[in-house]
């Protein structure tokens, strides 16, 4: 059903990778600083109930008796992964890290930086609890797993990932905004990785490594396809409003270029300084002086943009947001009524319609054991990084090598990382978009699922590989 | 037309906000002197404490609004006054805008400690989504209310300076201090009203601009970058001409918006011009203004001392730093290694600032404007790893020095320190984000996409690419570039340095040129930076465009202050605590505790304007290093701990412990003679020496250090 063509899929996960990035680096740097709000994910009604649901997928995990019937989860499943822990017999010390016994592995973010505090906490929550619950289910083939938490407080990658390679096997899960500075020395010393995302372009296009759902040389123009058809005048007259440096600008041509592929109108682009704008008011009003109807915006920090929409008399008939905004803030302004028809669109499975999706309702439970943060997009895109490398670990058994692993975890046609987001193929070095998505719309009450502008045909998504398209030029200069 | 009515409209709202920030500002430096960098933080803090009381606790809006500003504002001016800005009192424009911008640090980090970063916060504008219409304009009811906050404050200003004896006390502080002190004046009495009132004018501008922006402790704090420039149109001293600049201001920057769009060349270099408007509005009138060159410089107490280093000395500063960095180069694990290296790139770039800030007395915060420049010339030109890149990202940043220079030749103070600041914030937000261009035919890309890759250089079989053998190198050119500032610093032309800063007038009189003295001073100083700032690229491998931004030269300079300007171990100091392993390491989980450590520390400058090596470091190691037998101990001991490192006796925590402690100890030792000496010596009143009998040793080598001759000249005795 969906070819594996070169240049795949998704806008989601790579726009939030990007976005997450650059405006963290931009933050810091040109001091910017957006808010940390793409960190919050809403939490959705679903999530408290769900926990409760799935409760029993975690108990079996840590050691309680596994219930005999055959519908039960093994106590090494995770969704559709059957067994992917477990005992085995697999032996040797095939690589650095790796003994009869045990696989040393690490994991990098930047939670104790002093610029955004707190970022990338959910890769080291979502680590140590996947090793724990891992090995409680009895390691990979029998093998125990241990993980060093490596800090790179932002601006150290490049020493982090140099102690890395004394002593890890391979990386797991990192959120680094600024993963530039590791490329090099990665290489340099055989260190394979499995990230959460790839922020720079050179990361994201480095070798040893499977970076899933994430491209520079596509644009997911699923989403718009099917908005189009439900609200055809936004797309007569878009404005495209992003802002400058960190990657986002080249970005925003991408998706300029794409749009005019398909035949949509921008009638306006705009470039704010990612360093704060304190009067969001004339760039509204230039919107409306081109009588734009929809309004596509990369700025991390919508409230003062929405708001300021109402103030000059604008009410666009369509406001599609990327994944980074699929939070509490953005129902905040729902609630307070100043949100026009608004829209979020992502390739993983929403908290909100976990009621539907067991595998779900597994992953809403355990991270729900990392402590009382609601449960957000990071955490899945960490958790959806270990299942990619615990699945091609136990493919390599006795023959545990980097090289094996991501040869393995390079080559998943349709990976769904256990049912948790929609299908993807996967590629070691450049990764490819998944041409899968599904849209949620933003109402006073929380994000609602909407299939009758999804259009889904496959379980809640719409996967189509017409929902890539090649990005005539990446605006990326060698 | 229609649109130019919208945009002044919007424009009129930005410029109200910026009027109340502003003319606070004015009102404080006009009265004390002091030019507050922390004014946009404390409005910060005012937009965080209305937050937490109105979202945060659900407190009705007008009593949070109340309580914010009639209450916590005024307590919190007056504890600045109190703690922080009375001591700056006859200290120089280097430490008050050190201590401001300290302050403003210490704020940030405040706020980002007490509130979580990671969660979001937003400011509902009052009567969200309510607007008046008249015909095509549209005004919502929350702008209509700051236009009108605006327009009370210029006039309760207005009521204030005329109209009560507390004001009429004030404006007579910034007409003339000393005449009106004689008169009877309180001058402590107007500071502390004009920090109140100041205040209360932040908390305000923060409270009404919070809606419009996120909140979040940096972009609430860089407002004031554009509030700066209202106030410098209004000379710092006129509250009518800081509202003109304002609406200059707000105007200029929606325009901007507005209209740059609508060109139809070069737009992809333009477009980041938006985030500059404000410091362009600055620069030009810092420019055009000619009051900016008038304030003259009120006669201070000089609390500071310029001591001139010694020949031997500085060697053993060197020695020292050379044989440090061998002998860390050999201990540390790779990843500290790696972290470590860019020390003296860093310490560079706060050499720099010696000649410039130290000798001369000229502010700038650009320094490390000129480091970045010299990265990407060294990223640019150093393919292969060709030293000529160092060669030329030194000429190139002297060259941008030299250029920078010329027109801020005139300025001096604090009108110097927010040129080069505009400068710097230019760079920042513009030239650096720029796309590819094509210049002579070579492709230039500054820093688009993020971080500039640099190669380290390679001299025939030098190569310098490992981690160890660049640390030594880049510790051996810092100290090649220690050895030039000292010879400058004792050449005629660092007299010249001395002498313009103490009195550029006497300096004139006596026939110095001053501008080509600040041209030549200028020049050299961007060079140092700029090849600090390759090496520093150099060292990181990868460059980004934020490790050059203002913020951060600021961190430096607060650093070199810290650590003593104008003395050169500052530098060693800078780069040890900025790059070296920092106390996050040791506190991880104490995040905010490095930047509150150094703000706090130069917070406390006011009182101690000589920093800690004059005044702590200095005085404890002389003794040391006059005790012979005392020092080869020290140094038989340091290689002892050392070896015993090296043979794995010890891990890493006891070598450190052990040397710190070797460290710690010498001074306490050589400490006894030392002390003897000195109330000997002092036992007889210092002018009564010479009368009863002649001069001894003790007492002449008690002058010449205390003048810092040079320890040659005690054969002659």
């Amino acid at each position: 059903m969906i070819k594996p063509t070169r240049r795949v899929t998704t806008t989601r996960a790579r726009r939030t990778r990007q976005l997450f990035g650059a405006v963290v680096c931009l933050a810091l740097v040109a001091g910017a600083c957006s808010r940390a709000s793409h960190t919050q994910a809403a939490t959705g009604a679903s999530g408290g109930s769900t926990g409760a649901v799935r409760a029993s997928a975690t108990t079996t995990a840590a050691g309680v008796p596994a219930p005999t019937t055959t519908a039960g989860p093994g106590p090494g499943d995770f969704g559709t992964l059957k067994a992917l822990c477990g005992p085995g017999t697999a032996s040797g010390a095939t690589a650095r890290g790796v003994t009869d016994t045990e696989i040393h592995l690490g994991t990098m973010a930047d939670p104790t930086n002093v610029v955004l505090p707190g970022i990338g906490q959910e890769s080291f929550d979502i680590g140590n609890a996947f090793v724990k619950w891992c090995n409680a289910a009895g390691g990979i083939n029998g093998r125990k797993l241990t993980l060093t938490t490596r800090d790179a407080k932002l601006f150290e990658v490049g020493a982090r990932m140099i102690e890395a390679c004394q002593s890890d096997f391979m990386l797991v899960g990192n959120a680094n905004p600024l993963d530039e500075a590791g490329v090099e020395p990665r290489l340099k010393c055989d260190l394979a990785h499995i990230p959460a995302y790839a922020t720079s372009a050179k990361a994201a296009e480095s070798a040893q490594q499977v970076v899933v759902d994430s491209s520079i040389h596509q644009v997911a123009v699923g989403n718009w396809r099917a908005l189009n058809a439900v609200y055809p005048q936004a797309f007569k007259a878009m404005s495209l409003i992003t802002v400058n440096g960190g990657g986002l600008d080249s970005f925003a041509m991408r998706q300029r270029d794409a749009m005019q592929s398909l035949g949509y109108a921008v009638v306006d682009f705009q470039v704010a300084p990612i360093t704060g704008v304190d009067n969001w008011r004339p760039y509204s009003q230039n919107a409306v002086g081109h009588n734009a109807q929809g309004v596509l915006t990369l700025s991390p920090d919508i409230d003062a943009f929405v708001r300021s929409m109402k103030d000059v008399g604008w009410t666009p008939a369509l406001l599609p947001l990327g994944v980074q905004n699929y939070n509490a803030a953005t129902i905040a302004l729902a609630k307070e009524g100043v949100l026009p028809t608004t829209y979020v669109t992502t390739s993983f499975w929403p908290f909100e319609a976990a009621d539907q999706n067991a595998t779900m309702r597994q992953a809403i439970a355990l991270i729900k054991t990392t402590g009382d943060k609601a449960p957000n997009f990071a955490h899945l895109q960490a958790l959806s990084a270990w299942l990619l490398w615990a699945t091609a670990a136990k493919e390599c058994g006795s023959t545990l090598t980097g090289a094996c692993v991501i040869d393995k975890a390079g080559a998943k046609k349709d990976w769904t990382a256990g049912g948790l987001r929609a299908p993807v193929d996967t590629h070691s070095g450049p990764g490819v978009l998944s041409n899968c998505f599904t849209m949620l719309k933003a109402t006073a009450t929380g994000f609602v699922l909407d299939p009758a502008v999804t259009k889904p045909n496959r379980d809640i998504f719409n996967c189509d590989p017409t929902n890539v398209v090649a990005a005539p030029k990446t605006y990326i200069e060698g | 037309m229609r649109e130019f009515a919208l945009y002044t409209i919007s424009g009129l709202t930005t410029a109200s906000i910026y009027a109340i920030t502003a003319s606070g500002l004015t009102l404080t430096y006009a009265t004390t002197g002091v030019f507050n960098f922390a004014h946009g933080a404390v409005g910060m803090l005012a937009a965080f404490a209305y937050w937490q009381l109105r979202f945060g606790w659900g407190v009705p809006t007008p009593l949070a609004f109340a309580v914010v500003l009639v209450v916590l504002a005024p307590l919190f001016g007056l504890g600045l006054e109190r703690v922080v800005m009375r001591r700056l009192e006859g200290a120089s424009e280097v430490a008050k805008l050190v201590v401001t911008v300290a302050v403003m640090l210490g704020l940030m980090s405040f706020a980002l400690w007490v509130w979580d970063p990671s969660k979001a916060r937003s400011v509902r504008p009052l009567w969200s989504g309510r607007v008046v219409e008249w015909g095509f304009v549209r005004v919502s009811y929350n702008d209509i209310l700051v236009l009108a906050l605006a327009a009370l404050v210029a006039v309760g200003l207005r009521q204030l300076l005329y109209r009560t004896r507390a004001g009429i006390a004030m404006r007579a502080q910034v007409d003339d201090r000393s005449l009106s002190m004689l008169s009877g004046a309180h001058p402590v009495r107007s500071a502390r009203l004009a920090w109140i009132t100041g205040t209360m004018l932040a908390a305000l501008a923060g409270i009404l601009v919070a809606p419009k922006l996120s909140l979040s402790p940096l972009p609430l704090t860089l407002l004031i970058v554009n509030a700066y420039a209202a106030a410098v149109i209004g000379r710092l001293r006129s509250l009518p001409m800081t509202f003109v600049g304002a609406l200059i201001l707000g105007l200029a920057n929606d325009y901007a918006i507005g209209y740059l769009p609508k060109l139809h060349t070069g737009q992809q270099y333009v477009r980041g011009f938006l985030g500059v408007t404000p410091v362009a509005v600055l620069f030009i009138a810092l420019l055009v203004l000619n009051a900016s060159r008038s304030q003259p410089t009120r006669q201070h107490r000089i609390r500071e001392l310029t001591p001139s280093p010694t020949w031997r000395g500085s060697t053993e500063l060197c020695v020292g730093v050379v044989i440090g960095t061998v002998v860390l180069s050999t201990v540390l694990s790779a990843g500290d290694l790696f972290n470590i290296t860019r020390v003296w790139g860093l310490a560079l770039i706060g050499l720099s600032m010696v000649p410039l800030v130290g000798y001369a007395g000229k502010i700038s915060l650009c320094q490390m404007t000129f480091a970045g420049i010299g990265a990407i010339v060294a990223a640019h030109m150093g393919h292969g790893g060709t030293p000529i890149a160092l060669v030329a990202a030194t000429l190139t940043a002297a060259t941008v020095g030299a250029i920078v220079a010329l027109p801020t030749l005139r300025l001096s103070g604090i009108y110097l320190a927010l040129s080069t600041a505009a400068f710097a914030v230019a760079l920042d937000r513009w030239i650096f984000g720029l796309p590819v261009l094509t210049v002579f035919g070579h492709r230039f890309q500054l820093f688009q996409t993020g971080s500039l890759t640099v190669d380290r250089p390679r001299l025939g079989p030098i190569d310098l690419r490992g981690d160890q053998a660049f640390f030594i190198a880049t510790s051996v050119i810092f100290s090649a570039c220690v050895l030039l500032v000292v010879a400058v610093r004792r050449s005629v032309f660092g007299q010249h340095l001395l002498a313009m800063r103490d009195s550029p007038a006497a300096a004139t009189s006596i026939g110095l040129n001053l501008r080509s003295i600040t041209l030549a001073v200028f020049t050299m100083s961007a060079g140092i930076a700029g090849l600090g700032g390759a090496l520093y690229g150099m060292s990181l491998r990868s460059a980004a465009a934020g490790r050059f931004e203002l913020l951060v030269g600021v961190s430096v300079l607060l650093a070199m202050v810290v650590g003593g300007v104008r003395s050169i171990g500052a530098a060693v100091f800078a780069g040890v605590f900025l790059g070296g392993p920092t106390l996050a390491n040791l506190f991880p989980h104490l995040t905010q505790l490095t930047s509150m450590s150094i703000a706090l520390a130069a917070i406390a400058v006011g009182n101690n304007p000589n920093g800690v090596i004059v005044e702590s470091i200095r005085p404890q190691w002389t003794p040391v290093r006059a005790h012979t037998t005392l020092l080869a101990c020290g140094v038989a001991g340091a290689i002892a701990i050392w070896v015993v490192r090296l043979a794995g006796v010890i891990d890493n925590w006891g070598w450190a412990v052990a040397t710190l402690t070797l460290l710690a100890v010498l001074p306490i030792v050589a400490r006894p003679p030392r002390q003897r000496t000195a109330q000997s010596v002092l036992a007889t009143p210092i002018e009564a020496w010479g009368f009863a009998a002649a001069y001894d040793h003790a007492q002449i080598a008690f002058l010449d250090r205390a003048l810092s001759l040079d320890v040659v000249t005690h054969g002659r005795s």
